[in-house]
C-alpha cells in the first residue's frame, strides 16, 4: 500500500516537472529596463535625453575630454600648431601622419544619431505633456545637428539615419552629398533654434544647450562652407541675445557661467576635467603662484605657437613657462634648468579654478561670447574687406587681452586681415576645440604642416574613413579622396 | 498411425538420451548482505546455454554434467565462475562490483560498465588524483583526460583555470563543460566573487580570478567522469554541448568505521621571476632613453638628416645620482614571500545494511606567494546512504564550505605604468629607492604617478564565500524492473567582498584620500529531477534498460554593493560608510536575475548478446531565456557499439584481448552566451559616462543598450564521434582512440549591424563553427609483480575550431577566409626593422616605390605581400593560431614494496603566442623613468646599432594596419610543466599490527611545477597575455595519511 503510495506521488512529481511549463518560462525581469517598461513617464524622457548630453562631457571618452581619441576637441587641439600631445597617434599626431585607422574614434556618434532620431519619434507618439515634447525635441535635434556636425567636420559628409521608419534597415547607402548633409544640419538648427532655452547662465538649465549655442553652431556651419551672406545674420542675432565679454580673460575660466560663456562642459565630481594629469609635468608642484597636481606631462604649448603673443598679453596669465618643481627647484624656459619645459609651455587655462572648487570640479569652456565677435569680424572681412567694422569687432576682444594691432599691416588687405584673425583666434581660442576648422577655413593648416616640415596635402583635411567601415559595406561607403 | 507411433518412439529415445547426459540444478542468488539479486544471467560455460533468474534470484537451468561451470552476471556485480561438481541446490552469493570502481562509469542517471558504454567517456578516479594541498578539483585534472585542455590563468589560491572539452566552438559565448555534483547539474557555477565596487583607483585592486569549484573539497571525490560526445552528454541535452563533467563524491561502505587522516604541510616557492635592470643600469640607461627620445621627437639624425645639435635633452639622472645609487633594490622580493599551504583533512565512513556515512572535515590555510593574498577554506561533508526497506533508498549528499581570502592585485595585459597592479608596480617601480622610508611612509618613485607596490600591504580586500549545497536522492524499487528516483537540489553559494584602502595607501592616481565599501553577490540553483529506470533482460541475449524522466531548475540571484570615498578617518575602515561626505558616496549597485528551464529527458540502452550495444537518447528542453516560439529545443542522439573482441575470429586471441568500436551521433545544446541576459527584448542602462550635470546638479542619464532579436533560438551543436577501446596482452596495455567532429550550428554570438545603427551589435544565430580533432590514451602497465609495479599513461589529443559557416549579413573582413579557423591570428609579416634612414628610402617595391614613406630607423619592415608598394589591409596574412596543434599528458608510477612514485606532466605544442614581455622592453617608457624587463638592454638606438628589438620612436605605416598585429614578438610556442612528483612509503603492515589500531599509514613528500620545458620567452607559457600574471609557484609538499 506505501509501495502504491509512493509511487503515485513520484508520478505526480514527474507530471508537475513535464506540464507546469508554459507559465514557468516566463522571463522575469528585477532590475533591467527594457521595452516593456521604459520609457514611460517624463522622467524616463529625461534619463535618455541626459543620456545624449553625457557624450559632450568632459571626462574620459567624452567630446570634450583633454584627452581620448573620442574627444573631438582633443583631436582638433593636438593636430594643429596650439598643442603638442605626446600620446596622440603615439607622438605622431602632429605629424599629418595619420593612417586610416588613426582618427576614426567620432564615428562612435552615429549610433547616437540612430538613437536621437527614435527617440524624437517615440516622444511624438507619446502621452507626455505638450510643452516637454516640444522641449525634448528641439534639444534632441540640436544634439543630433551638433553630433553631425562634428563627424561632417572630420570625415565630411556621412551615413547617418534620420529617417524614424528605417532605423532597422541593415543595408548600406552611398554617402550623402555635401549639400544634402548640410541640409539635414541646417534644418534641425532652425526647428530647434524657436523652442530652445534662452540664455542659461546661472539657472537650473545651465548645462543645456540654447539658443546661442544652436546659433553659433549654424554660424559656423555656414562660415566653414564660406557661405559668409547667410552666417551674418545668423552671427548678429547672437549679439542680442544677452552674453558680453567679461573684463579679464582669466576670469571667463575661473567664474561658472559667467555673462560670456553660452555653454561649457559641465563639471562634477563624478564627471571631472582630465586636464590635470594630462597637462601638468610628472615634477610639478606649482605653477603661476598655484599649487596643482603632478601629471602625466604629456601635453604642452610649443614654443613658437607661445611667441606669437606679444609680451604684455594678458592672455599669457593662463600660459605658464615656469613652475616650481616638487624639490623646490624653479623650471624655467631659457635657463639651464628647463625641467619639462624643453619639450613647450603648459596651458593652464584649464585648470585655473582648482584651487576654488573640489577636484575636477571646474567646467571646460567651448562656446562664448568671444568667438562671436571674432567670427562676424572673420565675415566681415570676408564680405566687405578689412573694413573699420571688421576691425572695431576684433579689437573689443584684442583690447581686453591687451595685445595691440598694427592696424596699417592688418588691414592693409582682405588676406592680412584672414591673417591675423587666424592668429588672433588661435591665441583668444586656444584649448577650445576650434584650432583645426579655424586653420582649414582661413586656409593655414596645410601652409603651417608645410613648415613644419611635415608631409601635409590638400587631402588631410578631412580624415580618412576607417577601412572597417568601407568593408563592411562591402565597398558602397567610398573613402574621402586621397587615402 | 505408425507414423505416430514412430514419432513417439523417437521422442522417447531422444528424451531418454538426454535425461542419461544432463542435470538439472537449481539455486538462489543473493548478494553480499543477503538480499536476493534478480534477474542475474546464468550461463554454462563454453555453450550458447543460459537462463535468468526471476525476481527472487532463483534459477533453474539443465546442463551436461561433465565440467560444468557456471558463469552468473548481473549489472552492479562481479562476474562470478562456479565450478559445480555434484551440487544441484546452489546458494550463490554476488560480490558488490563498485569494488573495482574501475569497471563502472557514471553517466547521467545512473552508471554502466565501461564495458558497455557506448559514449566517449574519460573516467578518473580518486586515487587517480593528487589531491596533495590542491585548493580546486580542476587543477587537478591537468593533462589527465585526452581532449581536455585545461589551462590555469592565475596562480592565486583557487585561482581560476580554462577549461575547453574537445574545442573552444563559441568566439564569444562560455566554453565551459556543464558540472553535475552528485546528480545535480549546477545551472550557474556560482557566484565566484562579488564585484569590486567604486572608483579612484580602486581598479588597480582587483585581481581576484577564483575557480567556482575552489568551494569543493577535493579530498571528498571519489570520481570524476567527462561525457565527451553526443551520445553521452545528450541526456544533459541543453546545457551539455561542451560537455559534461559529472563529479561523484566518497560514499560509506558496511562494516567497522574507517577513520582516515591526511595532512600535509607546503612550502611555496617563485619559479621563475620577471629580471628588471639594477639601480645603476636603470639611471644610465633612462638618461640614454630620454636623450633617444629628444632625437627622435625633434627629428635629428638618424631620425632625420638634422645632426643633433649638443645640447638640449632633459637627463633623468646626473652622475652623481648614479654615483649616490650603491644599493639595488629587486622589488619582487619585496612583494613576494615562501608560500605555506597546511592541509588537513579527517573523513569518517563505515555503516551497516541499512545506513551507511562518509563525513569529512577539511581545513587548508594558504599563505600565498604574494604577500598580501591569502586563502583559509573550511569544509564539512556529509554523505549518507539510507535502506529504509526492500524497496525505498535515501542517498543523501550534503556539504557546506566556507572560505575567506584576501585577494591580490595583478597586473593585467599591457596595463600602462600609472594604472599599474601590485606585481607590475613591483617591475615599474625604481630600483635605486627601497619601498619603505626610513620614517615607515610609502616611499614616491621617480616618477610619482607609478603606484609603490608596497601600498597593497596596507589594504584590504577579502572575498568570503560560502557554499552550502545539498542532493538529495530517493530511490523507489517499484517493481524489480522498475526504479523511480527523485532528485532534489540546492546550491547555495554566497560572495561577499569587502575592501578597505587607507589615506596611507593612497595611490597616485587616485583622486580620493581613501576609499571603501561591500558588495555581495547570491545565487540559487534549485532543481527537482524525477525519473524511472528499467531493466530487463529478455532471454539470456537480449538486455534492456531505459531512463525516462523530467526535470525542473530554477537559478536566481541577487547582488549589491556599495562604497564611498574621503572617509574622515582610517580607524572605522568600511565599517561606518556613513562618516563619509554625502556628496562623496561613489558607487552603489544592485540586481537580480532569475532563469527557469524544464526538461524532459530519455534513454534507451540494448544489447545484444553484450556483444552489440545500441543506445537512444533524447532531451527535450525549455528555457527562459528565448523568446516565446523558440523556447524550447529537441537534442536527439543515437549511438552503437560492438565488442569485436567477442567475435569467433578474436576470441582467444592471445594479443589483442579486448576491442570495442564505438560510434555515436548526436545534438547537444547551447545557452550559456546568453548567461543572466534576456536579449529577445531591447534593454536601456546607465552604463558608464551616462552622467551629465545641469546647473551643479548630476544627473544620471539612461542609454539603450540592447537591439531586442526576437528570433534567437537555441544553439545546437552535433557531434560525430567514432572510438576503440583496446586491450592487449591481458590488459597490459589499454587505451581508446577517438576521432570527433563538433559543429555548432546556429552559433550563438554578437552580429555586427551597419556602423550607424542605434546599436551596432545584436545576440544572434550567426552561422556554424566546427571543431575537428582526436583523443588518444594509453596505459600500460610494464612491470606487474607483488613487490614492483611500474605503469605508464599518455594521452595526446587536437581540436582545431573553424569557421562552417558565416553569418551572410555581414561583410567578411577582406583578410579573412570564408572556412577559417576562429582563432586565426591575422596581421602583417615583418623582416627584422630599418637601422637607418638609407634602409627606409632602400626598401622600395619593384615598381620603385618606397614602400614604407615616413618609417624611421628602428621601425620594423613589413613584408608587402601583393608588391603594390604600399603597406595596408591588402598585406595581412594569416600568422598562427591561439589554439595549441596538440594537448598532452604523461604520467607514470612505481611501486616497489612499500615505496611508490608517481609523476604527472601535461603540455602542448605549437600555440602561437605573443612574447608577454614585449611591451614591457620598451626604451620609450624607461625614459619616463619607468624601470624595464631587462630585454631592453636589445632595443635599437643610435647608441646601440647591435640592438635586436624595434627602437624607440613610432612610424606612420602602423596607422594602416587593420589589426594593429605583426609576427615580430609572435612564436610557436610548445611546453611541458613538470607539474608533480610524489614519493610515497607505506608503513609495512608487520610492523602496525602490533599496533592495533592503525590500519594503514603512508608518509609522502610531493614536489609540484619543479620544470618547465618550453621555448616561450615570456614568464609562464599558460598565462601569456598577461603581462604580470601570479606566478606558478614551485611547491613542496611533506604529508601523512593515517587510516584507522
Amino acid at each position: 500500500m506505501k509501495k502504491i503510495l509512493v509511487t503515485i506521488t513520484l508520478l505526480l512529481c514527474i507530471c508537475v516537472n513535464f506540464m507546469g511549463c508554459k507559465k514557468q518560462l516566463e522571463p522575469e525581469f528585477f532590475s533591467q529596463l527594457t521595452s516593456n517598461n521604459f520609457p514611460k513617464t517624463e522622467k524616463d524622457a529625461n534619463a535618455i535625453l541626459t543620456g545624449f548630453y553625457a557624450n559632450f562631457r568632459h571626462d574620459w571618452m567624452g567630446l570634450y575630454c583633454a584627452i581620448t581619441r573620442t574627444s573631438w576637441r582633443y583631436l582638433s587641439s593636438t593636430v594643429t600648431d596650439e598643442v603638442n600631445d605626446r600620446w596622440n597617434a603615439d607622438g605622431m599626431g602632429n605629424s599629418f601622419n595619420w593612417g586610416a585607422n588613426t582618427y576614426g574614434g567620432l564615428f562612435s556618434l552615429a549610433p547616437v544619431v540612430a538613437r536621437t532620431t527614435e527617440f524624437i519619434a517615440t516622444i511624438d507618439q507619446s502621452p507626455l505633456p505638450a510643452s516637454l515634447k516640444k522641449s525634448a525635441t528641439a534639444e534632441t535635434k540640436c544634439l543630433r545637428a551638433w553630433m553631425m556636425f562634428l563627424m561632417y567636420d572630420f570625415y565630411g559628409p556621412v551615413n547617418v539615419r534620420l529617417d524614424p521608419t528605417k532605423l532597422a534597415d541593415t543595408s548600406y547607402a552611398p554617402r550623402p552629398s555635401k549639400q544634402q548633409y548640410m541640409d539635414w544640419m541646417v534644418k534641425d538648427l532652425t526647428e530647434a533654434i524657436p523652442d530652445l532655452l534662452n540664455k542659461t547662465n546661472g539657472t537650473a538649465s545651465w548645462g543645456k544647450v540654447n539658443k546661442a549655442l544652436a546659433s553659433m553652431l549654424l554660424m559656423k556651419i555656414y562660415m566653414n562652407d564660406k557661405q559668409w551672406d547667410k552666417a551674418k545674420p545668423v552671427a548678429e542675432s547672437i549679439l542680442n541675445m544677452g552674453y558680453s565679454l567679461l573684463p579679464s580673460y582669466k576670469e571667463v575660466f575661473i567664474q561658472e557661467g559667467n555673462n560670456e560663456v553660452i555653454w561649457a562642459s559641465p563639471s562634477g565630481i563624478n564627471v571631472p576635467s582630465r586636464h590635470m594629469p594630462c597637462s601638468t609635468p610628472w615634477n610639478i608642484k606649482s605653477m603661476l603662484g598655484q599649487n596643482v597636481d603632478q601629471g602625466w606631462g604629456g601635453q604642452f604649448v610649443p614654443w613658437d605657437f607661445y611667441d606669437r603673443f606679444q609680451a604684455a598679453d594678458k592672455r599669457l596669465e593662463t600660459i605658464a613657462i615656469e613652475y616650481i618643481a616638487v624639490d623646490n627647484t624653479v623650471k624655467k624656459r631659457n635657463s639651464p634648468d628647463w625641467g619639462e619645459l624643453w619639450q613647450g609651455a603648459i596651458a593652464f587655462k584649464n585648470v585655473l579654478s582648482y584651487e576654488k572648487n573640489s577636484t575636477g570640479n571646474f567646467s571646460t569652456v567651448a562656446f562664448r561670447y568671444a568667438d562671436v565677435l571674432l567670427s562676424l569680424s572673420e565675415i566681415e572681412n570676408e564680405l566687405n574687406g578689412p573694413t573699420p567694422k571688421a576691425l572695431e569687432l576684433a579689437k573689443q576682444v584684442t583690447d581686453r587681452a591687451g595685445h595691440i594691432i598694427n592696424v596699417p599691416v592688418v588691414t592693409a588687405t582682405k588676406n592680412s586681415f584672414r591673417n591675423f584673425l587666424s592668429n588672433e583666434r588661435g591665441r583668444e581660442l586656444y584649448w577650445e576645440g576650434w584650432r583645426r576648422q579655424d586653420m582649414i577655413r582661413m586656409g593655414t593648416w596645410i601652409p603651417w604642416g608645410l613648415s613644419k616640415g611635415f608631409a601635409a596635402e590638400a587631402k588631410h583635411v578631412l580624415f580618412p574613413i576607417p577601412p572597417s567601415i568601407i568593408n563592411e559595406s562591402r565597398g558602397i561607403i567610398a573613402q574621402n579622396p586621397g587615402y | 498411425m505408425k507414423k505416430n507411433l514412430a514419432l513417439l518412439v523417437f521422442f522417447a529415445v531422444t528424451s531418454i538420451y538426454a535425461i542419461a547426459q544432463q542435470t538439472t540444478i537449481t539455486g538462489v542468488i543473493k548478494n553480499s548482505s543477503g538480499q536476493p539479486v534478480p534477474n542475474a544471467s546464468i550461463n554454462v560455460k563454453g555453450s550458447k546455454n543460459g537462463v535468468v533468474a526471476d525476481d527472487v534470484g532463483k534459477f533453474s537451468i539443465s546442463a551436461e554434467k561433465k565440467n560444468l561451470v557456471l558463469v552468473i552476471n548481473s549489472l552492479g556485480f562481479k562476474s562470478l565462475e562456479l565450478n559445480v561438481s555434484g551440487q544441484s541446490n546452489l546458494s550463490i552469493v554476488l560480490e558488490d562490483a563498485i569494488v573495482d570502481a574501475s569497471e563502472v562509469v557514471v553517466v547521467g542517471y545512473g552508471s554502466q560498465r565501461k564495458k558497455d558504454a557506448t559514449g566517449s567517456i574519460s573516467s578518473i578516479k580518486a586515487r587517480d588524483l593528487n589531491s596533495v594541498n590542491a585548493v580546486s578539483v580542476d587543477n587537478m585534472l591537468q593533462g589527465k583526460a585526452a581532449g581536455v585542455s585545461i589551462l590555469q590563468r592565475s596562480a592565486q589560491p583557487g585561482g581560476g583555470l580554462n577549461i575547453v572539452i574537445r574545442g573552444a566552438l563559441s568566439p564569444n559565448g562560455s566554453n565551459e563543460p556543464l558540472y553535475v555534483i552528485d546528480g545535480v547539474p549546477l545551472t550557474t557555477v556560482g557566484a565566484v566573487s562579488a564585484g569590486k565596487t567604486g572608483a579612484g583607483g580602486n581598479n588597480n585592486i582587483d585581481g581576484v580570478d577564483r575557480s567556482p569549484l575552489a568551494s569543493i573539497n577535493p579530498n571528498d571525490i571519489a570520481t570524476i567522469d567527462i561525457l565527451k560526445d553526443a551520445s553521452a552528454a545528450a541526456i544533459y541535452g541543453a546545457a551539455a554541448a561542451n560537455g559534461v563533467v559529472l563529479i561523484t563524491t566518497k560514499k560509506g561502505n558496511s562494516g567497522k568505521p574507517t577513520v582516515s587522516f591526511t595532512n600535509s604541510y607546503s612550502s611555496q616557492s617563485v619559479a621563475k621571476q620577471a629580471e628588471v635592470l639594477g639601480a645603476k643600469e636603470f639611471m644610465n640607461l633612462s638618461n640614454i632613453a630620454l636623450k633617444e627620445r629628444w632625437l627622435f621627437d625633434n627629428r635629428y639624425a638618424p631620425y632625420g638628416t638634422t645632426p643633433a645639435p649638443s645640447s638640449g635633452w632633459g637627463v633623468n639622472y646626473t652622475p652623481a645620482d648614479i654615483a649616490a645609487a650603491t644599493t639595488s633594490y629587486n622589488h619582487n622580493d619585496a612583494i613576494f614571500r615562501t608560500g605555506t599551504i597546511l592541509d588537513n583533512n579527517l573523513s569518517i565512513s563505515g555503516g551497516n545494511d541499512a545506513t551507511k556515512y562518509y563525513a569529512s572535515f577539511n581545513y587548508l590555510d594558504q599563505k600565498s606567494l604574494l604577500r598580501t593574498t591569502d586563502f583559509a577554506r573550511v569544509s564539512g561533508r556529509i554523505n549518507l546512504d539510507q535502506t529504509f526497506n526492500k524497496w525505498l533508498k535515501l542517498s543523501l549528499n550534503t556539504f557546506y564550505s566556507q572560505s575567506d581570502a584576501n585577494n591580490p592585485s595583478i597586473g593585467g595585459s599591457r596595463t600602462p605604468q600609472n594604472e599599474a597592479r601590485q606585481t607590475q608596480a613591483a617591475l615599474f617601480f625604481s630600483p635605486r629607492i627601497p619601498l619603505i622610508n626610513l620614517d615607515g611612509s610609502l616611499a614616491i618613485n621617480d616618477l610619482p604617478k607609478t603606484p609603490n607596490p608596497a601600498a597593497w600591504f596596507l589594504m584590504k580586500d577579502r572575498s568570503i564565500n560560502k557554499r552550502f549545497f545539498i542532493s538529495a536522492n530517493l530511490q523507489a524499487k517499484i517493481t524489480s524492473e522498475i526504479n523511480a528516483n527523485v532528485v532534489l537540489g540546492y546550491d547555495n553559494t554566497n560572495a561577499g567582498r569587502q575592501n578597505f584602502s587607507p589615506t596611507t595607501a593612497k595611490l597616485p592616481e587616485q583622486p580620493t584620500s581613501n576609499f571603501g565599501g561591500f558588495s555581495n553577490n547570491e545565487n540559487n540553483n534549485f532543481s527537482l529531477e524525477t525519473y524511472f529506470t528499467y531493466n530487463k533482460q529478455f532471454g539470456i541475449d537480449h538486455k534492456f534498460t531505459a531512463v525516462l524522466g523530467a526535470g525542473y531548475y530554477k537559478a536566481n540571484g541577487t547582488n549589491y554593493g556599495m562604497s564611498v570615498f574621503n572617509i574622515p578617518t582610517d580607524v572605522v575602515e568600511n565599517y561606518n560608510l556613513s562618516l563619509a561626505p554625502q556628496s562623496d558616496l561613489n558607487a552603489f549597485y544592485s540586481g537580480k536575475f532569475a532563469r527557469t528551464k524544464i526538461s524532459q529527458f530519455g534513454r534507451i540502452n540494448y544489447s545484444y548478446r553484450d556483444k552489440y550495444f545500441f543506445g537512444l537518447t533524447a532531451r527535450n528542453d525549455g528555457s527562459s531565456s528565448f523568446p516565446p516560439a523558440k523556447k524550447w529545443g529537441f537534442f536527439p542522439a543515437v549511438s552503437a557499439a560492438w565488442n569485436i573482441s567477442d567475435e569467433k575470429f578474436l576470441m582467444g586471441n592471445k594479443i589483442l584481448n579486448s576491442l570495442k568500436l564505438r560510434a555515436s551521433y548526436g545534438a547537444t545544446g547551447n545557452e550559456s552566451f546568453l548567461a543572466n541576459n534576456i536579449y529577445y527584448v531591447n534593454q536601456y542602462a546607465a552604463v558608464y559616462g551616462t552622467n551629465y550635470y545641469l546647473g551643479g546638479q548630476q544627473n544620471s542619464g539612461v542609454i539603450q543598450t540592447q537591439l531586442a532579436n526576437p528570433n534567437l533560438k537555441w544553439e545546437t551543436d552535433i557531434t560525430t564521434n567514432i572510438g576503440i577501446d583496446f586491450e592487449f596482452f591481458k590488459g597490459r596495455i589499454t587505451g581508446s582512440f577517438d576521432l570527433f567532429e563538433r559543429t555548432a550550428k546556429d552559433l550563438l554570438d554578437f552580429a555586427r549591424l551597419p556602423f550607424n545603427s542605434s546599436i551596432t551589435f545584436i545576440a544572434q544565430n550567426v552561422g556554424s563553427t566546427r571543431s575537428r580533432g582526436f583523443d588518444f590514451a594509453l596505459n600500460g602497465k610494464v612491470i606487474e609483480k607483488r613487490d614492483l609495479n611500474w605503469t605508464l599513461n599518455m594521452n595526446i589529443s587536437r581540436s582545431f575550431v573553424s569557421w562552417a559557416k558565416r553569418n551572410p549579413n555581414v561583410a567578411l573582413s577582406p583578410w579573412i577566409g570564408e572556412t577559417d579557423g576562429v582563432f586565426d591570428i591575422y596581421g602583417w609579416q615583418t623582416n627584422g626593422f630599418f637601422k637607418s634612414d638609407a634602409e627606409v628610402k632602400a626598401y622600395k617595391s619593384g615598381a620603385g616605390a618606397v614602400i614604407q614613406p615616413g618609417s624611421f630607423a628602428g621601425n620594423p619592415r613589413y613584408i608587402d605581400q601583393n608588391n603594390d608598394g604600399k603597406l595596408n589591409q591588402l598585406d595581412l596574412v594569416k600568422l598562427g593560431n591561439y589554439d595549441p596543434s596538440f594537448n598532452f599528458g604523461l604520467g607514470t608510477s612505481l611501486q616497489y614494496k612499500s615505496f611508490d612514485l608517481n609523476i604527472q606532466t601535461y603540455g602542448f605544442i605549437g600555440r602561437s603566442m605573443f612574447d608577454g614581455w614585449q611591451s614591457f622592453g620598451s626604451l620609450y617608457i624607461l625614459a619616463d623613468k619607468v624601470n624595464q624587463h631587462v630585454s631592453v638592454r636589445d632595443v635599437w638606438s643610435s647608441v646601440n646599432q647591435s640592438g635586436t628589438r624595434p627602437g624607440v620612436g613610432g612610424g606612420p605605416t602602423e596607422a594602416n594596419n587593420p589589426t594593429g598585429i605583426t609576427d615580430y614578438f609572435l612564436t610557436k610556442v610548445n611546453f611541458l610543466r613538470l607539474k608533480n612528483i610524489t614519493f610515497g612509503y607505506r608503513i609495512p603492515s608487520d610492523f602496525l599490527q602490533k599496533n592495533k589500531i592503525i590500519k594503514s599509514a603512508r608518509l609522502f613528500v610531493d614536489f609540484q611545477n619543479l620544470a618547465v620545458l618550453t621555448n616561450y620567452s615570456g614568464l609562464d607559457p599558460e598565462m601569456e597575455l598577461n603581462a604580470s600574471p601570479f606566478p606558478i609557484p614551485r611547491t613542496t609538499a611533506v604529508g601523512i595519511n593515517i587510516i584507522f
